[in-house]
């Protein structure tokens, strides 16, 4: 890029707006600064719109899009799912009666009219709703007669001490107690499968709206009952009404961003100018969302805060640039067209290195993620208009205070004492001692990261934190109700009728009982295991016939009586069957123990007749989402360093190089899995793509401190020197990107969802890392690796840096090196000393 | 052979019958479907194959060795060493070493080829037996042996579903069908059989006890006056207890020539019953009591048991507790 080498000839101090050509620079440059009103009238006139279409932007969440879609596990379950009923996304509510046990008439009414009203509710599955006023809710009883049953709410039940008495006896017949029943009888459930989709609109099921409404059933706690709820789309519902909060943490992210700044300017103009034109950049990220159809999720609205930071930091380089040149005494417009011409292409290239980190997001098969990947990358884009040529222009209006512009100058003056701490890390014996710990402390990150674990770690819903509503509720009802909601499902796939079959039945058992060996099931359930008691209903009731039997119209009889009492467990074509796994816990262990039992079960038992197909449940779905984590795990670190890898090759030329940018990289990586560990952190949905984030933003500091040294070095500086002018110019933009963007994420922390809480520290942790590492590592790295071949004796000047190392497009270092005659300190010294002419 | 073909094909059906049960955990939490002493011993069966025993009066348990993965139902053990084992696809297993290895004897496949031979054999006189034969097996081994009992190590006898009577006079080395010496036309179930203070009976449908006539060698017919089904036999040398659906309880002491019914005071099924070491009859029923009276079988007390459990069998223990079993496990029950 000839702009930059030829830049001081290019680049004079111009006071006066007349000398300078307005022919200059690239047809960009003419074309944003020639067009200065447009320009900002066209970027107003965008803001507006997308600032209105981002104020209609809807937060949701779905069940659909946390699934692997083309994971095998999902696949099955979608072409299935309108055979299993109730196992999809389901809530549960749980009504208590403050007064005593449930059967009081009081009670009874109160739970009538809330299980009328959940009843109505939008999106509800209401031929698989249960709850004792549910008349598919039925006792079955064995009896000498054969089979006998009913609904559990007798017929024509009038709250008399008789009819009570009867729900109480069918109660006990039905064996609702721990299942629909609390095991003190002092509550009972509501349980609500619900549609992911409209049946009839084909619309998503409004998360939100549902969980308002079933907010609002609250107001009947004043007439002595206790509501809790648990359940995906009441998780989901607390989650979008967590975004809300989420949001406050933005304008405290905004407002350390702004006070950091401002510290490091010490100028408001500049610094309202650089945080407004990022937040414009966040608006028209949000507005461009809402064009394209995506609505932000509990993991895209974390995107808003990392598009804010990097705009920041790229704005306060803009800003840096411009006021140099002012404080040279250059004209604020002519500045602005100096720093546009300086930092447009090392600006889009880094832009360009935090995209690949967000682009290999979308690898991963989970659409919530990859919605993650397309927010971050529709704000990279923006970015790019508001911070790199919207600043620019506004800058060349506004201007920077003459003080702090005064003040930029000065600080490249002397040495600072971090500057002069840090530059000591080139010396052998201190560069040693780094490498060594360096090594122990990723020796030993790796052995701990070992027992890194895939998957949430914490009982209930490790979305939220241990002492929100939500996990409240899920105490509550664990402690007072047998069966987990933790619910693992094997799909038993036959043609029609192939469930009225002998051995489709007797491999349905076989398979249970495997299943109920295993540590942390508690129980399973199917047709398989109830077509054994049922059998002995046709027998007199008689023990011994509790058998699955191989007679043909003995097994129609039986499946035919579970299908009267369990309509969930098969469908109408008697071809597809659950077998419904409850587990103590979702560990992944506890997951993948029952994962590995089906799938080699189903590869012994599977035939054309029939077939043992993985998964359905919450847990189900959950055991596919940790195989794709795993895998994408390892896939993603892959693609994001060998895409780090390339990107750094190609700006430096040098393999040497690429291993002193990339080492703190991979240390940064493994402390962080080593840090989730010690946190009790799963590697899961959520922390997956801070991996990529952290590298792909992290290598932005080693792309600066290393381009500027390199460059120094190319011109025959010793390393130590090199490395000193680095830290002076880009050194203190790395430092302050670090910061800004760990400020930002860090206040995630305290967000009521704890997967962003996680998010936050876990970034904030590679965002300071990265800097430190960057900062530390890269000049005892380089000590052996980059050492300079020839040094330069004189070196009499005070080398000021700073313009220059801003505008190192990231590719022309290397062909300039033959183009730097060695012996002399090159054009980049001529321009130091025409500048200090200046001064 | 069977399991060597079936497991090549892969994905065929593995037969219950012709793989041994698989060893699980849990074992008194598992189905258990009758329990019987011998010797020092407790042995209990129940479904999918398992058989359990136990040393140390139900303390702890280990897996018995079984060929079959069959439901089994019943267990009677005539000596310490020899026992017999029957349950559903007509299996019935023998131990020789008190129920620790069970072996095959016979199963409902076997038995179509082996009886319709035997009928064969006998001529052209047996067409109604050959019937009964071709009606209980031609489908298959769909029906269950439910109950057994040996008089020694010899002489034993096994009954089923839908009339299936079958008998032994050399341990079980061949099993003889007798559906031609019993007066059983309409093919009742036979549910239960038991020897009796010298007299042989079987528990049938329809209120109906058999009674075997040493005489002409058949099992004869004993009107009760019940028209439920009952699941089994007890007694003493004083009277013969029948017992069944609903809680019915029917007396006899003439060797089942006359029956009175007994009140219990109980609705619940009852399913299986002993008479202990003292001579007192303990029985259990499906909603898990314990009904005691004595040896002459007059009265019935219902007493707390295993509340909820279907009880299926029951022994008493050395220091007089019952061991209940049923298809929720095994329990140890205090006598109250």
């Amino acid at each position: 890029m000839a702009h930059v080498t030829s830049h001081s000839d290019a680049m004079p101090v111009l006071t006066a707006l007349n000398e300078f050509d307005r022919k200059g620079g690239s047809w960009l440059e003419r074309m944003v600064f020639n067009n200065r009103l447009w320009l900002i009238a066209i970027c107003a006139l965008v803001t507006l719109v997308l600032g209105f279409q981002a104020s209609r932007l809807g937060v949701s969440a779905s069940y659909d899009a946390m699934m692997p879609q083309s994971h095998e596990f999902i696949r099955n379950y979608r072409a299935h799912a309108e055979s299993l009923g109730g196992l999809g996304s389901s809530v549960r509510i749980v009504v208590r009666n403050t007064r005593g046990d449930i059967y009081q008439s009081q009670y009874l009414d109160v739970l009538r009219k809330i299980n009328d009203k959940v009843f109505m509710m939008q999106g509800v599955d209401r031929s698989f709703m249960k709850s004792l006023w549910m008349p598919v809710v039925r006792w079955t009883e064995v009896t000498p007669e054969g089979y006998a049953g009913g609904p559990v709410m007798p017929d024509g039940y009038n709250g008399t001490p008789e009819s009570i008495k009867s729900l109480r006896l069918n109660v006990a017949r039905a064996g609702l107690v721990g299942s629909l029943v609390g095991t003190d009888q002092q509550s009972s459930m509501i349980f609500v499968p619900l549609l992911d989709h409209d049946p009839a609109t084909g619309e998503p099921l409004d998360y939100k709206a549902f969980r308002d409404e079933i907010d609002s059933l609250r107001a009947l706690e004043s007439e002595g009952v206790e509501i809790h709820v648990i359940g995906f789309a009441q998780l989901v519902g607390d989650l979008i009404h967590g975004l809300g909060e989420v949001l406050t943490y933005f304008l405290y992210a905004a407002l350390i961003a702004v006070l950091i700044i401002s510290w490091y300017t010490r100028c408001w103009r500049s610094t309202l100018l650089v945080t407004s034109c990022s937040l414009v950049a966040v608006v028209w990220q949000l507005g461009l969302m809402k064009l394209l159809g995506f609505s932000l999720d509990p993991y895209s609205i974390l995107v808003p805060f990392l598009i804010f930071a990097i705009g920041v930091s790229h704005g306060a380089q803009k800003m840096n640039g411009i006021m140099q040149d002012i404080g040279r005494g250059t004209h604020k417009y002519i500045a602005a067209r100096y720093t546009f011409r300086r930092l447009f292409l090392a600006g889009l290239t880094a832009l360009l290195a935090d995209a690949v980190g967000f682009a290999v997001l979308a690898v991963i098969d989970i659409p919530a993620i990859r919605g993650l990947a397309a927010a971050a990358s529709i704000g990279v884009a923006a970015l790019i208009f508001t911070n790199l040529i919207l600043i620019p222009v506004l800058l060349s209006y506004a201007g920077v205070s003459r003080s702090a512009a005064a003040k930029s100058l000065r600080s490249l003056e002397g040495e600072h004492p971090v500057v002069s701490w840090l530059g000591n890390f080139t010396m052998r014996r201190r560069a040693i001692v780094v490498l060594a710990v360096t090594a122990a402390l990723a020796v030993a990150g790796w052995v701990v990261s070992l027992k890194l674990q895939i998957g949430d770690l914490d009982p209930g819903a490790p979305e939220l934190r241990r002492d929100s509503v939500y996990n409240q509720d899920n105490d509550y009802i664990t402690s007072h109700y047998a069966l987990s909601s933790d619910q693992f499902a094997v799909i038993v796939a036959t043609s029609p009728q192939g469930l009225i079959n002998y051995e489709t039945l007797l491999e349905m058992d076989r398979l249970e009982q495997i299943l109920r060996e295993l540590p942390g099931v508690q129980t399973t359930v199917s047709a398989g295991s109830l077509a054994r008691t049922f059998t002995a209903a046709g027998f007199e009731g008689s023990v011994k016939w509790e058998t699955i039997n191989r007679d043909p119209f003995v097994v129609q009889d039986a499946i035919n009586t579970v299908y009267n009492s369990n309509p969930e467990l098969l469908n109408d074509d008697r071809s597809v069957s659950p077998i419904i796994v409850y587990l103590t816990d979702h560990k992944a262990a506890t997951l993948s123990r029952v994962v590995e039992t089906v799938q080699q079960f189903a590869a012994e038992h599977n035939s054309d007749e029939r077939k043992f197909l993985l998964a359905a449940g919450t847990s189900g779905i959950e055991a596919a989402t940790n195989i794709v984590v795993a895998k994408a795990n390892r896939s993603m670190l892959l693609y994001v360093y060998l895409s780090v890898v390339v990107l750094c090759f190609i700006t430096f030329r040098s393999w040497r190089a690429v291993i002193v940018a990339i080492v703190p990289l991979v240390v940064t990586t493994i402390l962080c899995e080593a840090l989730m560990v010690f946190l009790g952190i799963g590697m899961k949905v959520a922390t997956l793509p801070v991996t990529a984030l952290g590298v792909g933003i992290g290598v932005d500091y080693s792309l600066y401190l290393l381009t500027t040294q390199l460059v120094f070095q190319r011109q025959g500086h010793s390393l130590a020197r090199a490395y000193r002018h680095a830290l002076i110019s880009t050194g203190k933009v790395v430092a302050l990107i670090g910061v800004t963007l760990s400020a930002a994420v860090v206040t995630w922390a305290w967000s009521p969802i704890k997967f962003q809480a996680d998010m936050g520290i876990l970034l904030a942790f590679m965002f300071l890392w990265n800097m430190l590492g960057a900062l530390i590592l890269i000049p005892s790295l380089a000590t052996f690796l980059l050492p300079t071949r020839k040094s330069v004796t004189s070196d009499s000047h005070t080398v000021v840096a700073q313009s220059h190392s801003e505008g190192l497009g990231l590719r022309w270092i290397p062909e300039r090196r033959s183009a730097i005659p060695e012996e002399q300190p090159g054009c980049f010294q001529e321009a130091s000393a025409g500048r200090q002419g200046v001064l | 052979m069977a399991a060597m073909a079936a497991a090549s094909a892969g994905a065929a059906l593995k037969d219950p019958l012709d793989f041994p049960a698989a060893k699980v955990g849990a074992l008194s939490s598992r189905p258990l479907l009758a329990v019987a002493r011998t010797g020092e011993r407790l042995v209990a069966v129940g479904s999918r194959g398992v058989a359990i025993l136990s040393d140390d009066e139900g303390k702890t348990w280990e897996q018995a060795a079984v060929p079959v993965q069959s439901d089994l139902v019943a267990v009677h053990f005539p000596t310490p060493t020899d026992g017999w084992a029957v349950g559903h696809d007509g299996v019935i297993l023998h131990t020789a070493d008190g129920g620790r290895n069970w072996q095959k004897q016979l199963d409902g496949r076997a038995a179509l080829a082996s009886f319709s031979r035997y009928y064969h054999e006998k001529g052209a006189s047996q067409g109604e037996a050959m019937r009964a034969v071709e009606k209980n097996y031609g489908s298959g081994p769909s029906l269950p042996l439910l109950d057994v009992w040996f008089q020694d190590s010899q002489t034993g006898y096994a009954v089923g579903a839908f009339g299936i009577l079958v008998a032994t006079r050399d341990g079980g080395r061949t099993w003889e069908p007798w559906f031609e010496r019993i007066d059983n036309p309409d093919m009742l179930n036979l549910n239960g059989v038991r020897g009796v203070g010298g007299q042989l009976f079987i528990a049938a449908e329809r209120g109906v006890v058999f009674r075997y006539d040493a005489a002409s060698g058949r099992f004869v017919k004993s009107e009760t006056g019940y028209g439920g089904s009952f699941f089994g036999i007890v007694g003493s040398d004083k009277a013969v207890v029948a017992y069944g659906l609903r809680g019915s309880v029917y007396r006899s002491g003439d060797a089942g020539r006359t029956w009175s019914t007994i009140a219990t005071g109980s609705e619940s099924t009852i399913s299986a019953g002993i008479l202990d070491d003292k001579g007192s009859l303990v029985l259990v029923n499906v909603a898990g009591e314990v009904l005691v009276g004595d040896a002459g079988g007059d009265s019935l007390k219902v007493r707390p048991g295993w509340s909820g459990a279907r009880a299926s069998g029951v022994v008493v223990l050395a220091d007089g507790k019952y061991l209940i079993s049923s298809p929720a496990g095994l329990r140890i029950q205090a006598a109250q």
